[in-house]
C-alpha cells in the first residue's frame, strides 16, 4: 500500500529538511546575538554621550578638565556646587528613573499584551505621585524614606483598584483596564492638586514635580533611592521575563508549559508598579517614557529580550530629554516631562488611531 | 498497571457551576483516546481538568500514578503536553521561535538556546512537515499549517502524553485528515499517548482506539469505536437518529445522521 510506503520512508525523507531547518535556526540565532550585542554597544555609546552632554554643556566658567574630578566629589567651590551638587544627582536621577520607567512599561506591555497598558496610562504613576506628595506636604521630616514608600503604597492601591474594577467574567478586560486606569488617574491628580492648595510656597516648588515630572529637584538621596530600586527590580524582571515569554502564548498554554500563571501575573503587576513608583517618587511622573521604551526595545531586539533592554532605552530617552529640557534653544529651561510628552503624546494618539482603525 | 493519566471522582467547572462532578476516567498508555459528546457536555472541561488548567473542586488526577497537583508544575510539563483550543501566537513571531517555546519546561533559569535546541526544534518541525516554514511569521500561515506548527510546539515539549482540545476545528476536511494522520503517526512511531477532544464522530472512530462518549458531564459509554459507536449510543449521547455503517476500507463504524426529513423513510 502507498500509505505504508510513505510511512516507512518518512524518517529518511524528513532528515534533510530537518538538517536544513536546524542550520537556518542556528544562523538566525547567531545573527540575533550579533544584533543584540550591536544594539547594546550603540546604546552604551548613546548613554555615555548624553551623560557627557548633561555634565559638560554650559559650564559657567568651570574648565572641562575639572568636570570628572568634580563629578567624583574631589573638588570644592563652584565646580563642586555646579557638578557634584547640581548636575550629577540630576543626571544620575534621569538615567536611573528612565531605566525604571522603561522597565515598568515593558513589563506591563508584555503582561497585558497591549502597548497602551503602561503604568502611567493605567493610573499607577498618578497613585505614586499622590502617595509621595502626601508625605512631602503632610510629613516633610520623613520625606527621604517616606516618599518612596508612600509612592509604592499609592501605586499598589491603584493596581488593586484598577484590577478589581476591570475584572469581568473571571478575568481582566484590557479595554476596561485602560479606561478605569485613566479615570482613577484623574482622581489621583485631583487629589494631588488639592494637596498643593494647602502647601506652603517652599514645599510647593518641590512638590510641583509630581504634576509634570522633572529632574530639577533630584538630590543624592533621590539617587540612592533610585539606584537601590533598580538594583532590586532588574534581577526580578530577568527572573519574571521567563514566565512572561510563556504567558505570551495565552494563560492555558503557559500553564501547560509549566508556568504558574497567576503568581507570575501578580508579581509582574507589583514589580512594574514598584519600579514606576520609585522613579515617580524622585522625578515625578515623567510622561510617556514607559509607553515608548518597550516598543523601541522590541523593535531593536525582538519581544523576548525587550523587557531588559527597555531599561537602557528608557534611560537614554530621559537623559536625552533632560539635556534638551535644559539647553535646547527657544524652549529651555522646561521640566523634562514636557519634552517627553512632546515626544510621546503623538505616538500615543497614533496608537489609539491605529487601533481604532483596526477595530472598525 | 499505572495509567499515564487517570481521573478519580473529579469535579470541576467555572465559578460555582460544576460541569463535571464525580467523574472517573483512565487513559490507556500508547493509545489515542477521543472524548466526544454534544456541546457543553464537559469533554473540554474534563481535558482541562486532567491537564491542571482548571482547578479541581473535588477528586484527584494522577499523572503516571502521582497526584498531579502535588507535583511541581514544571515537572508536570515535562510529562504532559496540552494544546488548548485557541493558543495565542505572539505578534510577528516566526515558526522557529514559536516552536522553541515548547522547550520551556526543559530549560533551567538563565540557560541559553544552543545548537542542540536548534536540532530539537528542527526535528519537531520536520515531524509535522513544517521544516520549510521555519523562518515564516506564524500570522502569515494557512490554518492547516498553523495547526501543524502548534503541534510541533507540543512535540518540542517532548512529553510521553499529549492532550489536544479540538485540534481540527476551523480546518477544512483535507487539513483535518492531515492533522489526524500526523497524530496517528506520532502515536504509532513515537508511542505517544494521545487524548483529544473531537467534534467529529467519524474521525474519532477512524483514528482513536478508545472513544469516551459524554453527555451532561457524565461518561455514557467508553471503549473501542466498534463497541461504543452504535445507533443507540449516538441517540443517547447526541439525541440524534443515525445509521451506522462500517467504513469501506477500515471497517471502523461511520455515522450517517438521520434528520427529521430522513428518519421516516428509514423507518418505513
Amino acid at each position: 500500500m502507498t500509505v505504508l510506503d510513505t510511512r516507512a520512508t518518512a524518517p529518511d525523507s524528513a532528515a534533510a529538511p530537518a538538517l536544513a531547518a536546524a542550520a537556518r535556526l542556528r544562523a538566525v540565532r547567531r545573527a540575533r546575538h550579533r544584533r543584540t550585542a550591536l544594539v547594546c554597544a550603540a546604546l552604551a555609546v548613546l548613554l555615555v554621550a548624553f551623560t557627557a552632554a548633561a555634565l559638560l554643556i554650559d559650564l559657567n566658567g568651570v574648565p572641562a578638565s575639572e568636570v570628572l574630578p568634580a563629578a567624583l566629589g574631589l573638588r570644592e567651590g563652584l565646580a563642586d556646587y555646579l557638578v557634584f551638587q547640581l548636575r550629577m544627582p540630576r543626571t544620575l536621577a534621569a538615567l536611573l528613573a528612565g531605566a525604571l520607567f522603561g522597565l515598568a512599561g515593558a513589563l506591563y506591555q508584555r503582561l497585558i499584551r497591549n502597548p497602551l497598558a503602561t503604568p502611567d496610562i493605567v493610573g499607577i504613576s498618578a497613585g505614586a505621585s499622590a502617595g509621595a506628595a502626601t508625605v512631602l506636604l503632610l510629613a516633610p521630616a520623613a520625606y527621604v524614606v517616606g516618599a518612596p514608600v508612600a509612592a509604592i503604597a499609592g501605586s499598589f492601591v491603584l493596581v488593586a483598584a484598577v484590577q478589581a474594577l476591570s475584572w469581568r467574567g473571571g478575568q481582566v478586560d484590557t479595554y476596561r483596564l485602560i479606561l478605569v486606569g485613566i479615570g482613577l488617574s484623574a482622581v489621583c491628580v485631583a487629589y494631588t492638586n488639592y494637596l498643593f492648595t494647602m502647601a506652603e510656597a517652599n514645599d510647593l516648588a518641590i512638590a510641583m514635580r509630581w504634576t509634570i515630572g522633572s529632574t530639577n529637584a533630584a538630590d543624592w538621596d533621590g539617587v540612592t533611592t533610585l539606584a537601590t530600586g533598580l538594583a532590586c527590580c532588574l534581577p526580578l524582571a530577568v527572573w519574571l521575563n521567563r514566565s512572561l515569554t510563556a504567558m505570551a502564548l495565552g494563560d492555558q498554554l503557559a500553564t501547560g508549559l509549566g508556568t504558574r500563571v497567576n503568581p507570575a501575573r501578580v508579581a509582574v503587576l507589583l514589580l512594574g508598579a514598584a519600579a514606576a513608583a520609585l522613579a515617580t517618587s524622585v522625578v515625578g511622573p515623567i510622561g510617556f517614557v514607559s509607553l515608548i521604551s518597550g516598543p523601541i526595545a522590541v523593535w531593536l531586539v525582538g519581544a523576548e529580550r525587550s523587557v531588559l533592554l527597555a531599561a537602557p532605552v528608557g534611560a537614554a530617552i530621559v537623559i536625552g530629554a533632560d539635556v534638551l529640557a535644559l539647553h535646547a534653544p527657544l524652549i529651555s529651561p522646561v521640566p523634562t516631562g514636557v519634552l517627553t510628552a512632546l515626544l510621546g503624546a503623538p505616538y500615543f494618539v497614533w496608537l489609539i488611531l491605529r487601533r481604532g482603525q483596526g477595530a472598525s | 498497571m499505572t495509567h499515564p493519566l487517570e481521573a478519580r471522582a473529579i469535579a470541576a467547572g467555572y465559578g460555582k457551576r460544576l460541569v463535571i462532578d464525580g467523574l472517573d476516567v483512565q487513559i490507556a498508555a500508547g493509545r489515542i483516546t477521543a472524548l466526544v459528546g454534544p456541546n457543553a457536555c464537559g469533554k473540554s472541561t474534563l481535558l482541562k481538568s486532567v491537564a491542571r488548567l482548571l482547578p479541581l473542586a473535588a477528586g484527584s488526577v494522577l499523572l503516571e500514578g502521582a497526584d498531579i497537583h502535588a507535583m511541581p508544575t514544571r515537572d508536570v510539563a515535562r510529562r504532559l503536553g496540552i494544546l488548548p483550543q485557541s493558543p495565542i501566537a505572539p505578534e510577528s513571531i516566526t515558526v522557529g521561535d514559536l516552536v522553541w517555546r515548547g522547550r520551556h519546561p526543559h530549560r533551567r533559569f538563565g540557560e541559553r538556546r544552543t545548537g542542540k535546541d536548534d536540532i530539537l526544534i528542527a526535528e519537531a518541525l520536520a515531524a509535522t512537515g513544517t521544516a520549510e516554514l521555519v523562518d515564516r511569521p506564524v500570522d502569515q500561515l494557512s490554518g492547516g499549517q498553523r495547526q501543524r506548527v502548534w503541534i510541533a510546539l507540543a512535540l518540542a515539549q517532548d512529553t510521553p502524553t499529549l492532550l489536544l482540545d479540538e485540534p481540527t476545528t476551523y480546518l477544512d476536511i483535507a487539513h483535518q485528515i492531515e492533522v489526524m494522520d500526523l497524530l496517528a503517526d506520532l502515536n504509532e512511531k513515537a508511542g505517544k499517548t494521545i487524548v483529544l477532544v473531537s467534534h467529529d464522530l467519524n474521525q474519532a472512530a477512524l483514528y482513536a482506539s478508545t472513544i469516551v462518549a459524554m453527555r451532561d458531564g457524565r461518561i455514557i459509554r467508553q471503549g473501542p469505536p466498534e463497541e461504543v459507536l452504535d445507533a443507540r449510543t449516538v441517540a443517547e449521547v447526541f439525541g440524534l437518529d443515525c445509521v451506522v455503517v462500517p467504513h469501506p476500507r477500515t471497517d471502523r463504524p461511520q455515522i450517517f445522521p438521520l434528520g427529521r426529513r430522513h428518519a421516516p423513510q428509514e423507518n418505513s
